[in-house]
């Protein structure tokens, strides 16, 4: 199979998954809340008889449910996810414009996660059974067993309010002005303007959440780094590396890290989850203006449209990154071309 | 007839007893199980008897003694209405170990029934509630449970049966791959040769040699559980603000950042529990599913 053929069976396959996530939404948003109107509409808006009825007409509620969904679907299509009840805009608008703040964050947090958790994971499957891999083992039980907000915390506490060694919450100091808008990540955009003062303060303010987040999903990436490297140690073309007379990091690195990668892979696109999820709590403890932040403020005052926009999103991206490691398998496993 | 019925009885007796001896192998193999089990009995103790150990009612208001820092007053300080953490910590594991143990309950429930049902009946029906585990697979399962909660409006019940709702895919899947397997014995078709109807098959004969699985997965899940409960109450999409329960009590506390009295305690409630489900469950994967080690 070549790599077009590939790429286009799984593209198949996603397709029908993305249509199943706006119908399941949208059942969601539609059969479950008593009315939709009171649950979309501010409160003192269903006084008002006018926006009531636009609102109806706007989503089709008096036709038939397979008209409402293709109504919704319309309507998705052009970005329309509803008007926020607490902010009083667009809920697409709210979201792109918080958008960056979060791929900044959770890009970070999974460049960190990733390398904490396969660097503990190698530590725990190369000195098994040593004190490295219990204090690894305690690391990545840690990470699964705490709850991430009161890692938060902690973090917070320890390293901002007590040492003073990291920034605080938010994207930049209050003092600081953001840099000109190009692509909305504070720290490509200070760079692009050559303002090194101003993405210093940036990437300061990120690398706290990021690291939290990092535990988090580290600790899943660690536990199976570390049992898919000791299953390939154990395989004939180790020793047969080791009989040639290759020195042992090279062993390790080239036949053994690369053979074990394939459910790391798999685990990361699933632990994908687990950031999002984490990008909610951690935001919304660090004060951090992003898109979990958002759905924070909005699942404390019940604000239905922005829960829903914010939850297909993640959806979306959720599937979109598990579209990503299934076209990665077919670089990382030989077997699939051949199949 | 009482020789044949005596031997019986000893033969069960030997049984048990080696049965015993085993656990007990086990748990010195596994000091961590140990733990687990203990940390997690004193904390279903706690829930039972919170309301007469606990110090003052959980909602009770002492406005003249706020945020007191945690001494000889109050064990573990006061909140911004002088309310005592320690009884809020107390009480708050009467919401918490119940709710994720329903979750759990429910949701494995509903999974080992529908993947039952799908690897039994196979064609159509089979391949209808595959596609449904695989959608309801394909979101994140808490921004899921999150959406269908705000949607039945916040409180500790519609928490808990969002969270049942989006927690049955994984045990749907495992429960259809071993129907599949059991179906094709040999005993299966002995119970249907007998004229046993098809109801009674799925679940008098093949359910019972397929459950194992499903019940080691939900003991390793009842900490995930109890950890998504409390990011779901956190998060406000759960019990209303004034109640005792620990998420949030933590998500209070954020605005209270340096009486860290307010969010360390419950929060360290919620971790401890969580650590010994999680080693509970660890232990019990390593002494009943070896394969499952990974090593």
């Amino acid at each position: 199979m070549n790599f077009f053929q590939y790429f286009i069976r799984r593209a198949l396959l996603v397709t029908p998954l993305l249509l199943g996530i706006t119908v399941m939404a949208f059942l969601i948003a539609n059969l479950i809340p008593a009315d939709p109107t009171i649950a979309n509409l501010p409160p003192n808006a269903l006084n008002d008889e006018d926006t009531i009825a636009a609102f109806r007409k706007k989503w089709g509620l008096d036709k038939p449910l397979h008209e409402q969904y293709l109504t919704y679907l319309g309507n998705l299509l052009q970005g329309d996810l509803g008007t926020s009840i607490k902010t009083r805009k667009a809920v697409g608008e709210d979201i792109s414009r918080r958008l960056p703040a979060t791929i900044e964050l959770a890009t970070l947090g999974i460049i960190f996660g990733i390398a904490l958790g396969v660097g503990l994971g190698l530590i725990s499957a190369i000195w098994k059974d040593t004190w490295a891999d219990y204090a690894a083992r305690v690391i990545a039980f840690i990470g699964i067993s705490f709850p991430v907000f009161l890692l938060a915390l902690i973090f917070l506490t320890v390293f901002y309010a007590q040492l003073r060694i990291a920034s605080g919450p938010g994207r930049l100091d209050i003092i600081m002005r953001p840099p000109p808008t190009v692509t909305g990540l504070f720290t490509v955009d200070a760079l692009l303007a050559g303002d090194l003062k101003t993405f210093k303060n940036a990437f300061d303010h990120l690398v706290l959440p990021a690291s939290t987040l990092a535990l988090y999903i580290s600790a899943i990436i660690s536990r199976i780094t570390r049992s898919s490297l000791l299953e390939v140690l154990n395989q004939d073309y180790m020793r047969t590396a080791r009989a040639k007379g290759l020195r042992e990091r090279y062993i390790i690195g080239f036949h053994g890290l690369r053979n074990s990668m394939i459910p790391v892979v798999t685990v990361i696109g699933l632990s994908y989850g687990n950031l999002l999820v984490g990008s909610i709590l951690i935001e919304s403890i660090f004060a951090y203006p992003g898109i979990g932040f958002y759905m924070f403020r909005a699942s404390t005052s019940q604000d239905f449209p922005a829960i829903m926009g914010v939850s297909l999103l993640f959806a979306f991206i959720y599937v979109g990154v598990n579209f990503v490691v299934d076209i990665l398998y077919f670089f990382l496993d030989p077997r699939i071309r051949v199949a | 007839m009482s020789s044949i019925s005596s031997i019986s009885s000893s033969t069960q007796e030997f049984e048990s007893r080696s049965w015993l001896r085993q656990a007990r192998y086990h748990l010195r193999r596994n000091p961590l199980v140990l733990l687990g089990l203990i940390i997690a009995i004193v904390w279903i103790v706690t829930a039972f008897i919170a309301p007469s150990v606990a110090p003052v009612e959980p909602l009770a208001q002492d406005l003249v003694n706020r945020l007191q820092v945690p001494g000889a007053l109050f064990f573990m300080g006061s909140d911004e209405l002088g309310r005592d953490i320690f009884s809020r910590v107390l009480w708050g594991s009467r919401i918490t170990i119940p709710a994720g143990l329903a979750v759990i309950i429910i949701g494995s429930t509903l999974g080992v029934i529908i993947g039952a049902v799908a690897g039994y009946a196979g064609g159509l029906i089979d391949e209808l509630l595959m596609r449904l585990t695989e959608l309801f697979m394909a979101f994140p399962f808490i921004i899921l449970a999150m959406a269908v909660t705000a949607a039945l409006g916040p409180d500790i019940r519609n928490a808990v049966l969002a969270l049942s709702a989006v927690w049955w895919p994984r045990y749907a899947r495992i429960l259809r791959g071993l129907v599949l397997e059991v179906k094709a014995q040999e005993y299966v078709e002995a119970a249907h040769s007998a004229g046993a109807g098809g109801f009674y098959v799925l679940f008098r004969t093949i359910l019972p040699n397929c459950i194992a699985p499903a019940v080691i997965l939900a003991t390793l899940d009842i900490g995930t559980a109890i950890i998504s409960f409390a990011a779901l109450s956190f998060i406000g999409l759960g019990p209303e603000p004034s109640s005792p329960e620990w998420g949030r009590m933590v998500s209070i506390g954020i605005d209270f950042f340096d009486q860290w009295w307010m969010w360390l305690f419950p929060g360290l409630a919620i971790a401890s529990l969580v650590m010994a489900f999680n080693f509970i469950g660890d232990g019990l994967r390593d002494i009943l599913d070896p394969r499952l080690r990974g090593e």
